[in-house]
């Protein structure tokens, strides 16, 4: 079989939006993902069509509005350097390097206001789907109520 | 190790497999005009409609675990299957919540460990293990999800939520029954041993969700998220009834302390 160069489409990517937690500012949110297509009436073909791959909010994508969320740079590279992680050369590799990339990742977290599943004791997601309706759990890293006093002190809000 | 929690597809031959599947999806009101609910309500919902695309994701896990040792077991073939197709219905909700999740505005950082999906069974026999993951997948999770996604279903105010409910709650009843089926037929197998320890592993499981009550409630049911009265009132419903009696009347009891700090005595209006 042939080797292919395969491109993949992105079905949910993350918005630093960074509204979360906080009462949110206005802001244009990424368009919303197109599947991928198949026409099942060309079988033989490959049919699928292009995707409109939604991209998350960067820097070129935050809103000129002034009731728009300030993403500070930092959060920016911090999301730009996990989203690497993701679509880079695998990072599931056992090497000396490992260390100092879970060192970057971590540091990398700490500047992105982000969540954790709700999990039991052991770290482990609660079984089934109860999410929704969950109670909302403070965001990890970065208070969002941290946040949205900054955000008050430059009148975002 | 953690990563956040993104989506991709490759398509092509593997998207054409999941066309009859996927059947609807795509009719389903992706662009609904969103002014009509509020910007907090809408923030509060792409938290929680990114958390459920996990939590499918992390189900998915389950499923495909659960056929592995079912296999293992010598099931009957046919429970087999379902389990494996259950793997396929996970990942289409995985795929449905995440697509409300960008139509909300994307997707929240949610940093997330895929080597952690699934709490491996303590049993060493294939038997219990199965035995095990059904017990917390199916009989617990999969249980406590219907009545949960049934009210914040018939309280949205969004036809698109409504529409992915409904596509979802269809799955997740069978997802519900399958632990039952393999509890009777392995029944002649499990010793008062076997049926004291997984009566602790539903304990636990009911037990894990306790932490939920103690946080605030996040609201805005126009999208799906249910008010804490709301919440409550289904999630009491299916532990007892649906949980609790039916575990006993296979010989499976559940300690009363596990299920100490639930609000058991709301029941849904």
């Amino acid at each position: 079989m042939k080797r292919r160069n395969l491109k993949t489409y992105k079905l949910m990517v993350v918005a630093l939006t960074a509204a979360t937690g906080c009462a949110a500012s206005v802001q244009t949110p990424p368009q919303a993902p197109v599947v991928a297509q198949t026409s099942s009436s060309t079988p033989a073909s490959s049919t699928t069509s292009e995707v409109h791959a939604p991209t998350a909010v960067e820097p070129e994508g935050v809103p000129e509005s002034s009731a728009a969320l300030e993403v500070t740079p930092e959060q920016l590279a911090a999301l730009k350097v996990l989203r690497t992680e993701l679509t880079g050369p695998r990072p599931y590799t056992h090497s000396s390097n490992n260390v100092d990339s879970e060192v970057q990742r971590r540091a990398a977290f700490s500047n992105v206001a982000h969540f954790r599943p709700l999990c039991d004791k052991d770290g482990y997601p609660l079984v089934g789907n109860v999410q929704v309706g969950s109670k909302s759990s403070e965001p990890r890293g970065y208070q969002a109520s941290v946040f949205c006093k900054e955000l008050r002190k430059k009148g975002l809000r | 190790m953690s990563r956040l929690f993104e989506l991709e597809l490759v398509g092509g031959p593997w998207a054409r497999r999941l066309a009859r599947r996927r059947a609807g999806f795509d009719a389903m009101p992706w662009h609904e005009p969103l002014d009509m609910f509020s910007i907090g309500d809408r923030e509060n919902a792409r938290l929680v409609w990114t958390q459920s695309a996990f939590s499918e994701y992390a189900s998915a896990a389950a499923f495909s675990e659960i056929a592995s040792c079912l296999l293992a077991a010598g099931a009957p073939i046919d429970l087999v299957a379902a389990a494996g197709d259950f793997v396929v219905d996970e990942v289409l909700h995985t795929e449905l919540f995440a697509r409300v999740a960008m139509s909300l505005g994307g997707a929240v950082p949610l940093e997330v460990d895929l080597e952690k999906l699934v709490r491996p069974p303590a049993a060493k026999d294939p038997l219990m293990r199965a035995a095990e993951l059904l017990v917390r997948t199916s009989c617990v999770g999969e249980v406590l999800t219907v009545p949960i996604l049934k009210a914040s279903r018939d309280r949205s105010r969004s036809p698109l939520i409504k529409a992915v409910l409904t596509r979802i709650v269809r799955d997740e009843s069978h997802h519900a029954q399958i632990g039952f089926w393999f509890l009777d037929w392995a029944a002649p197998h499990l010793s008062d041993t076997h049926l004291n320890h997984l009566g602790n592993v539903a304990g636990d499981a009911i037990h894990s969700f306790a932490q939920i009550f103690a946080g605030t409630c996040a609201g805005g049911t126009d999208l799906g998220i249910l008010d804490c009265a709301g919440y409550d009132g289904a999630f009491a419903s299916a532990v007892r009834p649906r949980i609790v009696k039916p575990l006993l009347a296979r010989g499976i009891a559940i300690r009363e302390e596990a299920l100490a700090g639930l609000p058991l005595n709301r029941q849904t209006s």
